[in-house]
Parts: structure tokens; C-alpha cells; sequence
């Protein structure tokens, strides 16, 4: 049987692809027909005022919370199909960390994808676990109860989750939240190395006067998609006047918006 | 022989309801065990109406199948917001059970379920209800009930525990495997609801809400990883059933009293003693604090230099006990130096580089 060739070899597919996403918990819109694109190996911020569907749009692209409407392609395949070609790291605070497990444990947790149902980790995954926590610098704390953690080791141990997933596009809901300075170069120069190896992330974050130094792009949102593009096209002034109501700090740095 | 079956029935359903309950009080949801002891009675009771035969596996099934709608029913209330959460348990469950000592003592009057039982089962007298199969005995009904629901909680635990374990630690990250972790958690509260269904005639609902929590409840207080919780939860259950018949025997009443007390009273004692209880966690904390006060002498005083006692007593701001306290603690961890006689201090020349 020949095929015909139905599909565009000529052009890499994105790595990111959202169109038209649209989620609601109640009466409004948590998310209004987003679209966000992104190519390989990008590096980008969501960015936006409290309650402006930040995670819903990070939740709603993983298909953990339904969508009324949308179309998400990850490399041009439906995520929902190709579960490891995504990995998600969880706000910190959204699981129990006085649950009865130690740091490796958790961090297996990330070979589950690939494992399936019913197989359990055997020694590969906890070789691959324990070669996520030491490029996360936390070999020594492997066999710690998770309830002894630090805030910037628990962020650590997700991300070592989500390295041993060895995905292509990360999804991560404010990395930076809560954790001290040198954490926070050391999680910084770990989503440049990935991006640099065209791995693809999309991370909430909070911190606007940081948005230029760790990001190279950003998606403004305020339910609906105010801007994407490069940190220099759209993170200036004037979209985050709009995007904040003009209660925008004078710390955040200036971007010329030519 | 009677003996030996009352036991071997508590036994069986201490475990069963144990291993069931264990990931309920992992995922913090230990009151849908209360809920679904609430909800099956008018389930048995219904079901018992419907199949018109109280020794149907049936019956079983038919209010397993109504303890899991209700618990469900509930959820889906309180997810709508509409209700606080705790009221929609308060509101549902005692007015499902209401309903089900009323179709008791309209359906039932004059069989087997009567409405004290409800409370406390009837473990003294399950062994006397047989199992029969073509004429031949088999031993008591409830053995088998409670068996089965042993049988399926340990089938189900062996196939899908990492699963289970993902789920109620980070049911976001499971979603995005694609471990429909909705899916698994109905199909494990089925389970829970099948085991409280068949625990029910002999263990009644105090006991099986006991049963399924105090053990898992004190586990956690003890060992830090899910399957050693579970492992323990298991002995302490085995143990509550033990104690619990033997004290019923010695006492001469109902088994299921003295097995929920022991039940609590290991929890107590592991609330006091546990490694994670409330006297290790004190004691912790007082041992801390001795040594932040020997710290806080040292960090006043200099090797070779000695300081008037009363002098470094006043900038800590200390009573005399305490002070005294501190300072002989330091003098027997020979980190500091204490004359008596002039009433100095200094630090031992081995501390300077603290």
C-alpha cells in the first residue's frame, strides 16, 4: 500500500501547539480560547495577575482538567496519546509532604509513565532516579523521609521528578516559588541547560523583575492570551501596564517594545 | 470449634479492613470509612429486599454497590461547593443510616439484622450462621464474606499498588501519565465498600470505622514508608483482634467492644511513644533547646578569659536555675569551664573554633 505523504515533512512541527483552549470551573472562563506556540528548545514565562488561569492553562494543555473546547498538539501528536513526550512539575504545595515515602521514592515516580500499569520499578529506574537526584545535587538525600525537606529540596526533588520523565516539553507550575537564592540560580541554570538541549518549557512564574534573566520568552495572561513571543518583543511596559491594570512595580525592567 | 471460627472471623476482618483503610488515611479522607458504615445499611437492606435471600453473595455485591453510589454522591455534593464539606457528611450519612434502622425494623423484624447489631455486629454469634454447598459444611458465611473482601483488597493491592501509591500522593502528576487516577480511586473505594459491606454482620459499624482507621492511623506514628505503614497497620490489627476476643472472653461480652478498644489504645500508645508521637516530638524539642542554651553560655564566653558568672547570667537575661542549668550541662560536655571557686567562666580551650 502507498501512502501519500499527508503530512508537512518540510517544517519541524511545533513543540507546543495550543489552539483555541477554553476552561471553566463555574459561571466564567478560567482560560478563553487560548492559543500559545511554541518551537523546540524554547524557554518561556506565563505570566500574568492572580487568577488569571495560569495553571489552568499548564493543567488544561495536560488534559488533567477538561477543556470545553481546544486542540493541543505536542511535535505535532496529540499529548493525550504520547503521554512521555510530556513532563509537569506541580505547584510544591499541591501534595502532602508528610506522606509516608522517602526522596528516591518520589523522584521513581517519574519512571511510572514509562513503566505502564501494573510493572513496578526495579533497579533501572532506580539507577535513572538516583541519576536525576545527582544532577539536581541531592544524592545524599536519597533515602530521606520527604517530610524533613527544606521548601528549595522539595522544588529540587520535583524537578528531579520531572528529569527522570526525560521528556521533550516541561510544564512547570512556579519552580521558583519559596526557595532561596542559590536554588534559585541552580533551578535557573537547569532550565537553560534543557532549552539549550531543545527541550521545551513553558513554567508559571511570578517573579516579573526576573522574567528577563531566566526566560527567553513569555505568554501574558489574563484569561485570555495578551501576548507571546520573545521576552524582548512582548515583556515591556506597556503590555504589562494592560495586563496588571497598571499596578505594575517600578522595579520590573524596561524593555524597549521596538 | 466456636472459639476458633469467632476468632479466625475478627482476625480476617481486622486485616481486611486494616489494608483497606490505610490509603484512606494516607490520602486524608479516613471519614469516608464513616460514611461508607453509614451508607451500606440501607444497601444490606435493600439489596436483602430485592434478592429476597439474606445468604446471597448478591447481597454483598448489591450493597457494596450502594455504599460506593452513595460515598460518590457525596463527593459530587460537596465538589459542586454548594454545601460545606463537612456538613455534607454530617447532612448525608446519618440520615442514610436513619433510613436503613427504619427498613430494618419494617423489612427485617423478626431476622437476623437487628438494630443493635448494627452498632456492634455479631461476632459471638457469626460462626453459628453456616455455609452450606451441596449439603456439605463449609464453616461459618461471615469467614468466607470477610475472606473474599481480604482476598480482594491484598489482589488489588499486589496489582495496582504503585499506581494506588501515585495517586494519593500526587493524583495531578498521575493524571498526566494518564493513570486516571478518578478511575482507580472508584475502583479502590469499591473495594473499601465491599470490604466494609462484608466486615458489617460481624464486625458492626463502630467497630469496622475502628478497624480501618486506628491501625493505619497509628502506623504512620511509627515507620516512614507506605508499605511498612501497611505491613504494621496489618500486625496491629492482627493484635487489636486478639486482644479484643480475649478480653471478651474474660470479661464474658461481645468480642467487637474490646477489640475496638484495643484498637484505640494502641493508637494511643503509639501516639505517646512513636518516633513521629507526642512525647518523642517533645522530648525532641527539649533536647534542642538545652543545647541552643549550652550554645547561647559559649558563644559569651573566650578560652583563657574567664567572666564573672552572675555577669553572663544577666545578659542572657536567665533565672539562676536556668542559668545553672545550662552551665553545669556545658561543664559535663566539657565545652566550658567553671570556677568555682571565683565564680568564672571560660570556654575549654578545645572549643575555640566552635
Amino acid at each position: 500500500m502507498i501512502h501519500r505523504s499527508s503530512r508537512e515533512h518540510s517544517t519541524e512541527p511545533l513543540a507546543l501547539d495550543v489552539e483555541g483552549l477554553t476552561v471553566t470551573y463555574g459561571k466564567e472562563p478560567a482560560l478563553w480560547n487560548a492559543d500559545v506556540r511554541l518551537g523546540r528548545g524554547a524557554l518561556a514565562a506565563v505570566v500574568g495577575p492572580n487568577g488569571a488561569g495560569k495553571s489552568t492553562l499548564l493543567k488544561a494543555a495536560l488534559g488533567v482538567v477538561p477543556r470545553v473546547s481546544g486542540r493541543v498538539r505536542v511535535l505535532g501528536e496529540d499529548p493525550a496519546r504520547r503521554r512521555r513526550l510530556v513532563a509537569y512539575v506541580p505547584q510544591r504545595t499541591s501534595v502532602d509532604w508528610d506522606f509516608p515515602t522517602t526522596v528516591l521514592d518520589v523522584v521513581m515516580m517519574g519512571t511510572y509513565g514509562r513503566l505502564g500499569w501494573f510493572r513496578r520499578p526495579g533497579r533501572n529506574e532506580r539507577a535513572l532516579a538516583l541519576g536525576a537526584l545527582e544532577q539536581m545535587e541531592l544524592a545524599d538525600l536519597a533515602g530521606r523521609q520527604i517530610s524533613e525537606l527544606s521548601g528549595g529540596q522539595q522544588q529540587r526533588v520535583f524537578l528531579a521528578r520531572a528529569l527522570v520523565q526525560d521528556a521533550e516539553v516541561y510544564f512547570m507550575d512556579e519552580p521558583f516559588a519559596g526557595v532561596d537564592a542559590v536554588t534559585e540560580q541552580s533551578i535557573a541554570s537547569l532550565l537553560g541547560h534543557l532549552a539549550q538541549r531543545g527541550k521545551t518549557i513553558l513554567s508559571v512564574h511570578h517573579d516579573l523583575a526576573t522574567v528577563p534573566r531566566y526566560f527567553e520568552h513569555a505568554v501574558l495572561l489574563n484569561r485570555a492570551v495578551q501576548a507571546v513571543g520573545t521576552v524582548k518583543e512582548v515583556f515591556h511596559r506597556g503590555n504589562l501596564d494592560r495586563l496588571y491594570g497598571g499596578r505594575v512595580p517600578a522595579d520590573v525592567p524596561e524593555f524597549a517594545s521596538t | 470449634m466456636i472459639e476458633f471460627w469467632t476468632l479466625a472471623i475478627a482476625a480476617v476482618t481486622a486485616l481486611a479492613c486494616a489494608l483497606s483503610g490505610t490509603f484512606l488515611v494516607l490520602k486524608r479522607e479516613a471519614l469516608v470509612s464513616e460514611g461508607l458504615a453509614h451508607a451500606v445499611l440501607p444497601g444490606i437492606v435493600i439489596a436483602f429486599a430485592l434478592t429476597g435471600n439474606r445468604t446471597s453473595p448478591l447481597l454483598l455485591v448489591g450493597a457494596a454497590a450502594m455504599g460506593l453510589v452513595m460515598i460518590l454522591a457525596v463527593q459530587a455534593i460537596r465538589r459542586t461547593g454548594v454545601v460545606d464539606p463537612t456538613a455534607s457528611l454530617g447532612v448525608v450519612f446519618p440520615a442514610l443510616f436513619s433510613v436503613g434502622v427504619l427498613l430494618t425494623s419494617l423489612e427485617l423484624a423478626g431476622t437476623h439484622f437487628h438494630a443493635d447489631c448494627i452498632i456492634e455486629g455479631n461476632l459471638a454469634l457469626a460462626p453459628l450462621d453456616r455455609l452450606e454447598l451441596g449439603g456439605r459444611d463449609l464453616g461459618p458465611r461471615a469467614f468466607w464474606s470477610v475472606s473474599a473482601a481480604l482476598l480482594l483488597v491484598s489482589c488489588f493491592l499486589l496489582l495496582l499498588f504503585k499506581e494506588l501509591k501515585l495517586l494519593t500522593f500526587d493524583g495531578e502528576l498521575a493524571s498526566s501519565l494518564g493513570f486516571r487516577p478518578g478511575r482507580v480511586h472508584v475502583a479502590w473505594l469499591a473495594v473499601v465498600s465491599f470490604t466494609v459491606v462484608a466486615s458489617f454482620e460481624a464486625a458492626g459499624s463502630i467497630l469496622v470505622v475502628a478497624l480501618m482507621i486506628a491501625p493505619a492511623a497509628s502506623a504512620v506514628l511509627w515507620v516512614n514508608d507506605v508499605r511498612h505503614v501497611l505491613g504494621l497497620a496489618a500486625v496491629l490489627a492482627l493484635a487489636s483482634a486478639f486482644a479484643g476476643h480475649h478480653l471478651g472472653l474474660v470479661m464474658d461480652i461481645a468480642p467487637a467492644g474490646p477489640m475496638a478498644t484495643s484498637a484505640g489504645v494502641l493508637f494511643l500508645v503509639s501516639l505517646a511513644l512513636a518516633p513521629r508521637g507526642i512525647l518523642m516530638k517533645g522530648r525532641a524539642r527539649r533536647r534542642a533547646l538545652a543545647q541552643m542554651e549550652v550554645d547561647l553560655v559559649a558563644a559569651r564566653l573566650e578560652p583563657g578569659q574567664p567572666r564573672d558568672w552572675e555577669s553572663v547570667r544577666g545578659e542572657l537575661g536567665w533565672t539562676t536555675k536556668r542559668f545553672g542549668g545550662a552551665v553545669s550541662r556545658a561543664v559535663s560536655g566539657s565545652a566550658v569551664v567553671h570556677d568555682t571557686g571565683a565564680r568564672t567562666l571560660h570556654l575549654s580551650p578545645g572549643q575555640a573554633q566552635r
